[in-house]
């Protein structure tokens, strides 16, 4: 009689073995969970790209949601989304604060000139230094830090439309709605 | 005397798995950049653990192998943290407070990686048990 039962082990083993992997499909193995979330943004100190000689530091994500988008020139699908933050950002009542990865200046600012800037502050990180404090590894990557300076949330890739309604504006909602 | 033969049958199943499993422990590559330390055991400890660190734009290379220049930057953070005479467990620390434990390519056991670690295990067990039950079955017949 156990013995009968012990029969639909293999079966149930391979419909949990079925499950796991359908699941394993529509994961993207490209998005790591950062460690980062709900903790406070690490500190920097980057050079603005707009003037080199104004240092930016986290005392700009004090009292306000912040967006920090990491982008680059070199980066291919950077140049899209740029397309997309240009017509959400105006409106997102948020800061907007570029975070140009291991770039060089001039092709920065060209860049910015040919696919627009919809960034409050621009940091640059030319070495790639605090990135690696931000558990920054590609671009583009986007960061939600809140009015405390903590990170709330992390997309990794371009935002589209779909991201952006799904996944940033109710966020952002609420922590507009947080007191410090 | 059957209960014997078939606990000394189940122990057998599972040394032969685990021979099995033995293959996949192989030595890393060692990293060919050029970071020059100062000890042989310096030099030892920067291999061993630049092959310990997954890198993360190319998911399944270790630090030691990637050409990404996430990965070349991150091994100057760890060769000058060796340098400075940093623990394994500082470096560990160091990675995984900013990357998860994602960069660790033997992942530490919690509570999210709990099947991870025991499955394996009680797959060989359940499958030595269930074929060393079946052969003493057919013996009999």
């Amino acid at each position: 009689m156990t013995l009968k039962c012990l029969r639909w082990i293999p079966v149930l083993m391979i419909l949990a073995l079925i499950a796991v992997l359908w699941r394993g499909l529509y994961l993207n193995p490209k998005e790591i969970p950062s460690p980062l979330i709900d903790r406070p943004a690490p500190p920097f100190q980057l050079p603005n790209l707009l003037n080199p000689a104004v240092m930016l530091d986290n005392s700009l994500l004090k009292n306000k949601v912040t967006i920090v988008n990491v982008w680059a020139s070199w980066c291919a699908a950077c140049v899209e989304e740029q397309q997309f933050i240009r017509t959400v950002a105006p409106s997102s009542r948020v800061q907007w604060l570029g975070f140009n990865y291991k770039d060089d200046r001039q092709e920065a600012l060209t860049w910015l000139q040919q696919y627009g800037n919809p960034y409050n502050y621009i940091a640059t990180d030319a070495q790639g230094a605090a990135a690696l404090d931000w558990g920054i590894y590609g671009t583009p990557e986007t960061f939600v830090v809140d009015k405390k300076g903590f990170i709330r949330y992390k997309h990794i890739g371009p935002i589209s439309l779909k991201d952006w309604q799904k996944d940033f504006v109710p966020l952002l909602t609420r922590l507009n709605q947080e007191t410090v | 005397m059957r209960s014997i033969t078939l606990a000394k049958n189940i122990l057998v199943c599972i040394l032969l798995s685990m021979l099995l499993f033995s293959a996949g422990f192989a030595a890393t590559t060692p990293s060919s950049d050029v970071y020059t330390l100062p000890t042989a055991a310096d030099t030892t400890r920067f291999n061993t653990l630049l092959g310990q660190f997954r890198c993360l734009v190319c998911q399944n290379e270790s630090l030691a192998d990637s050409n990404a220049t996430l990965a070349a930057d991150l091994r100057q953070q760890i060769y000058e943290r060796v340098l400075q005479g940093q623990s394994d467990t500082d470096i560990r620390r160091y990675l995984v407070t900013r990357y998860g434990d994602y960069v660790l390519f033997e992942p530490p056991f919690t509570l999210n990686t709990t099947a991870l670690w025991i499955l394996p295990f009680l797959l060989v067990l359940g499958g030595s048990i269930s074929l060393c039950i079946l052969i003493q079955r057919r013996k009999k017949a």
